[in-house]
């Protein structure tokens, strides 16, 4: 297809029989032009525009030159391009349908550009292509960056189109939130950019936004005939208050961004230096951890699992640790959501699984093993067969493996989860809910699947001998275990008196320091040899 | 499409400031724009306001009610704003109010400043039935 020259003539409309060529059923073309408001006009197969309203004549008085748009005359979805005009915005113009054999040519100002492809088709704000151009664009020296807490959850419970109702009603919260001027855009997902101008005034104004932001965000929505609560968490940086070039501002923001969301979401930050020094120690232990495994600097402990009554051994648990070379021995609370993040947790807990079923095989009475498995492990489409290959490699029996999961792994993806750990049932393996309690509707989940044990957080057994609720909290945990033919293990037990506490309300099964804490392979060893002739003789 | 009729009923912590005079212009203005809109809307609901406290009905369209809800929830002259009620329901309790107001000496207030001072009320705790009753039996009987 040639480039054909776009020129000015024009015309005004031709009547019925009077325009040659002009196909009869087009005529409403030219209605439909000449009453619109915007820039307007038909374009023939040459790319010459023989017929314009009046906004569109008044464009083409001022810029001469738009003759020289090398347009591509057959496009069938809309296209664009951008014509320089001195001293001002660029006009932009787009070939939109082709209709009746003719084309509809739209002019915009530079300003309304939005109102094209630059916008988010969802929410009507800017798209991400318009954010990259405003990154660059001298008017605005600071940047909003704002993510949507607990925006993942509405969608995956009250499905997506719920979740695009909420961003399409919290676009037009962000648009009462701002100075008038300042562009918004969705970056996708639940994240958004607001440039702005912050002026002489330094933060002030961008700190007010953003608490306005998160005070309108935070008010309950309603969506398909439900109250949904979201929060809303804003990194800020400014080229006001740093030394902060263009090119490092979206940067600074994300940081800061990052900083809301780990100090507690739903709150904002503006960017400072000490930001930056721990983005850096964060991605040297990132490029650590990717090397632990290699280097053997992850390490599994052992700590027994036993009967109150009579602290006999009937199960172990196996925590993972690592050896830091500079922060010394850190447990998986630390490392592990780092692990998920840059997709190490696949390889890490791969190599527990193996490594825990192989010293179990080697264990007397068949003592079951339980090993903690996370989020992101379990989502993971490879996860059965990590199992399959575990218990094959290591010749253990599935019953003797048991996968621990807490209420947030649940809590990540529901759906998938229960489905994944069906699967791993099937197989024979047993599940725990561990850390029950500390999530939310644990009922719900017991409810939705055949979990084996469950185990209750260390911090009600820790409460439970002098707080009474906490002791209520345990009996009826135990009652509830008891009536769904669910074992029951309390964690953290580590003194004599919250052992007697816990057996006197039913708790036969505990795990703690009272009974021994976690162990080197080669001391569990030994402790095993201690323990159990004598234990299995008294039965 | 949500032709659906629904009711809303919410709660929210007022804060207008000022003398009684001024208070009282403002609710007027409150009252002035919600009546010119929800009679565009067929909007219809109740009003009930002491100086700390407001409760709401709205009932009309899912959609409209949905839209005049973020405008209210956006409103600078309350804040936290608790959603009590907000489900389909058969008919309209107020059908015959664009926004009926209980809020100067009126039965309903006096009602409602009990509920309210509480010494630590939870406004999450108010129930939305028992609002809508509220101003339905002091509207009977005015
Ligand atoms: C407590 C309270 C109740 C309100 N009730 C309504 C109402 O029922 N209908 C309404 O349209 N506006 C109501 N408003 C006013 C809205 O917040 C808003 O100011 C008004 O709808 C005008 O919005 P607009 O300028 O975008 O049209 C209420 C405001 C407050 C503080």
């Amino acid at each position: 297809m040639t480039s054909p020259t776009l020129t000015a003539e024009r015309s005004s409309p031709p009547r019925a029989g009077e325009a040659p060529g002009v196909p009869p059923q087009a005529l409403h073309l030219w209605e439909l032009v000449s009453s619109a408001s915007t820039p307007l006009g038909v374009v023939d197969e040459a790319g010459t525009v023989v017929h314009s309203n009046r906004a569109l004549d008044e464009l083409l008085d001022q810029v001469a030159f738009l003759r020289d748009w090398l347009g591509e005359v057959d496009a069938t979805q809309a296209m664009r391009t951008s014509v320089p005009v001195e001293g001002q915005a660029p006009v932009e113009l787009y070939l939109e349908a082709v209709r009746d054999g003719h084309r509809l040519l739209f002019a915009w100002w530079e300003h309304d550009a939005e109102a094209g492809a630059d916008r988010d088709p969802l929410t009507g704000l800017g798209s991400r292509a318009r954010f990259e151009r405003l990154l660059h664009n001298d008017r605005y020296d600071t940047l909003l960056l704002l993510d949507l807490d607990r925006f993942k959850a509405v969608n995956d419970t009250l499905g997506h189109n719920a979740g695009d109702q909420l961003l399409k009603l919290a676009a037009k919260r962000l648009l009462k939130a701002i100075r008038n001027d300042d562009p918004i855009v969705r970056l996708g997902g639940d994240e958004f950019a607001i440039f702005h101008s912050a002026g002489e005034s330094g933060l002030g104004t961008a700190e007010k936004i953003a608490s306005r932001i998160i005070k309108l965000i935070g008010g309950p929505f309603l969506v398909e005939s439900q109250t949904v609560h979201v929060g809303v968490s804003v990194g800020i940086a400014s080229l006001r208050t740093g030394h902060t070039s263009r090119e490092e501002l979206y940067r600074h923001a994300d940081l800061a961004l990052y900083a809301a969301k780990a100090n507690g979401r739903n709150r904002y930050w503006c960017f400072e230096e000490t930001l930056e020094e721990q983005a850096n120690d964060r991605r040297a232990m990132e490029a650590q951890l990717r090397q632990a495994l290699i280097l053997g600097q992850l390490r599994l402990y052992y700590q027994p699992q036993v009967a109150t009554a009579d602290h006999r051994v009937n199960g172990i648990e196996a925590l993972l640790r690592w050896d830091h070379p500079e922060r010394g021995e850190l447990t998986p609370e630390h490392f592990v959501p780092m692990a998920e993040e840059i997709g190490e947790i696949r390889s890490i807990g791969e190599w527990v699984l193996c490594n825990a079923c192989a010293h179990a095989a080697q264990w007397p009475d068949d003592l079951p093993v339980a090993v903690n498995v996370s989020a992101g492990q379990i989502v993971d489409p490879r996860f059965i067969d990590t199992i399959k290959r575990a218990l094959e490699g290591a010749g253990l029996a599935p019953e003797r493996l048991e996968l621990e999961v807490t209420e947030s792994v649940l809590m990540s993806n529901l759906p998938l989860i229960l489905e994944r750990l069906t699967e791993a049932k099937a197989l024979g393996v047993s599940v725990t809910l561990d850390e029950f309690g500390t999530g939310y509707s644990s009922l719900n989940y017991l409810n939705r699947f055949p979990f084996g044990r469950i185990k209750i957080a260390r911090s009600f057994v820790r409460g439970q001998q002098d707080d009474p609720r906490a002791r209520s909290l345990v009996k009826c945990v135990l009652a509830l275990g008891e009536s769904l033919g669910i074992s029951t293990l309390a964690a953290g037990i580590e003194t004599q008196a919250q052992c007697d506490a816990l057996l006197a309300i039913g708790c036969r099964e505990g795990q703690g320091w009272l009974f021994g804490a976690p162990l080197t392979r080669e001391d569990l060893d030994a402790y095993l040899r201690h323990q159990l002739p004598s234990t299995t003789t008294t039965t | 499409m949500a032709t659906d009729l629904y009711q809303l009923v919410y709660v929210s912590r007022s804060v207008i400031e000022g003398d009684e005079q001024s208070y009282r212009e403002q609710i007027d203005e409150i009252l002035k724009v919600s009546r010119e809109n929800n009679q565009r809307d067929e909007i219809t609901g109740a009003l009930l306001c002491n100086r700390r406290y407001f409760a709401q009905v709205l009932e009309g369209g899912q959609d409209v009610v949905q839209d005049a809800y973020e405008r209210i929830q956006c409103d600078e002259r309350h804040e936290q704003t608790t959603v009590l009620r907000f489900r389909p329901v058969p008919r309209r309790d107020f059908g015959e109010w664009t926004m009926a107001y209980e809020g100067h000496d009126s039965d309903a207030l006096h009602s409602f400043n009990r509920l309210t001072q509480e010494s630590r009320l939870k406004l999450e705790e108010l129930d939305g039935l028992d609002l809508v009753s509220l101003l339905q039996a002091h509207l009977q009987a005015a």
